[in-house]
């Protein structure tokens, strides 16, 4: 008896099919990833941003004269907020010599697992004049003094 | 045993080339859309993400920018196009300062750097005790370790200055080392692009960003109360439009025509530090 041989291209030509579908599939997955995560990271910016000038405007009101750090080189914490995203804005006040103080603000975007997802720093050099009447130092800002930080 | 012949007619042969060709013709339909679909979708990804880098680097370029009556605008020439200003690379503050030679301290609450100073390259910008007014000093030698008068850690720059330059510069002087750059629109046939140049290297200007439709950069200056400002000196805030498009010439994959979509951004900058 001849042996019987059922050649033919159907399966082959369904794995070639599926794995062409499948590439494609995963590729517009990944794409889709991508985009998004590049448009979350562009809005977490502009958050992280948000909460560092928060921060920055809230220390510019003024603080405790009695908080002012005495020595070169030695900062304090100012200001913490939380905005919307959320983001966290942080302000502290570092002793730069004579009456040069810098304030620098960072605003840093979490993901829901706590994980960063953009930060910024801000500097601003200010003066520290005399206290008023409440014992509140009122920074002015010093020629030139503000700028990014790297 | 079964006399039932076995194999395949003409006619059932035929038929299941006909159907093979008609669902390969359909299968190659759809896969060749959505082939396209997706090169479309990732050159507008890369169009948006173009767009935001070239937003955000001439954001931070013109932000910090300022100026004084001693050592004029840090927005050193301004174009419709681009412009060419000090980026501020080194910050950080003196604890001595006489003829030729800056000291500056060496702990980091003090210098933030994003590299170090390079001769010939850097300019430094160091504030007058009083406050009144900044002054500009070339960067005659690389930087080095020194101490400062109280024993702390020092780093000395030496720079081109005698005892009248430095009339007002001392102890607790804030300073800025910095470089003149260049960000403008510029063509590379066919295309036009963002691109950076450091003006005092031989370096020739690097893109960034794009590639951008003819007029893609466009800035328009604005002193303090709105008005065009047309010195660089009294320039307070900048509006920027940037329109850039697909990236289609030179791209992989399948050819098809010329299709090239724009998208744009607009930003509005105020500086930092404002006449």
């Amino acid at each position: 008896m001849r042996a019987e041989r059922e050649a033919g291209v159907a399966l082959l030509l369904a794995l070639v099919v599926l794995v062409a579908l499948g590439m494609v599939s995963l590729t517009a997955l990944t794409l889709a990833r991508t985009e998004s995560l590049a448009g979350r990271a562009a809005v977490a910016r502009v958050q992280a941003r948000g909460a560092a000038e928060a921060a920055l405007a809230l220390a510019r009101l003024g603080w405790p004269a009695s908080s002012t750090p005495g020595q070169p080189g030695a900062e304090i914490s100012l200001a913490s907020v939380t905005v919307p995203g959320p983001a966290d804005g942080q302000a502290k006040l570092r002793n730069l010599g004579g009456s040069l103080y810098a304030l620098e603000a960072s605003g840093v975007r979490h993901s829901a697992g706590g994980l960063p997802l953009a930060s910024i720093r801000l500097e601003l050099l200010v003066l520290l004049g005399a206290p008023d009447s409440n014992s509140i130092v009122h920074p002015s800002i010093y020629p030139r003094g503000w700028r990014l930080l790297p | 045993m079964s006399l039932r012949p076995r194999g395949i007619s003409l006619v059932e042969l035929l038929v299941a080339l006909s159907l093979t060709g008609v669902l390969a013709v359909l299968t190659a339909g759809v896969l060749a859309k959505g082939t396209l679909e997706l090169r479309d979708r990732s050159e507008h990804a890369a169009r948006e993400q173009s767009l935001r880098m070239a937003g955000g680097a001439l954001r931070a370029a013109l932000e910090s920018l300022g100026q004084d009556s001693a050592s004029g605008p840090d927005l050193l020439t301004q174009a419709a196009t681009g412009f060419t200003a000090r980026a501020t690379r080194v910050a950080g503050v003196l604890c001595s300062a006489s003829p030729g030679l800056l000291v500056a301290r060496a702990d980091t609450a003090f210098w933030r750097a994003l590299r170090s100073p390079v001769p010939g390259r850097d300019s430094i910008l160091a504030a007058r005790q009083d406050r009144s007014a900044w002054r500009v000093y070339g960067l005659l030698a690389a930087s080095s370790g020194t101490a400062c008068p109280d024993g702390s850690g020092g780093i000395a720059l030496p720079v081109v200055a005698d005892s009248l330059a430095l009339v007002g510069i001392g102890p607790g002087s804030p300073i800025r080392v910095f470089e003149n750059v260049e960000l403008r629109l510029y063509s590379s046939a066919p295309d036009l692009w963002i691109g950076l140049r450091l003006l005092n290297t031989a370096q020739a200007i690097q893109p960034f960003a794009g590639p951008m439709v003819a007029n893609g950069l466009t800035l328009s200056y604005q002193k303090s109360d709105g008005t065009p400002a047309f010195f660089p000196g009294d320039v307070a805030a900048v509006a920027l439009r940037l329109e850039a498009f697909t990236e289609r010439a030179g791209g992989i994959g399948l050819v098809r025509g010329s299709l090239s979509l724009p998208d744009s951004l607009a930003l509005f900058v105020a500086l930092g530090n404002p006449p």
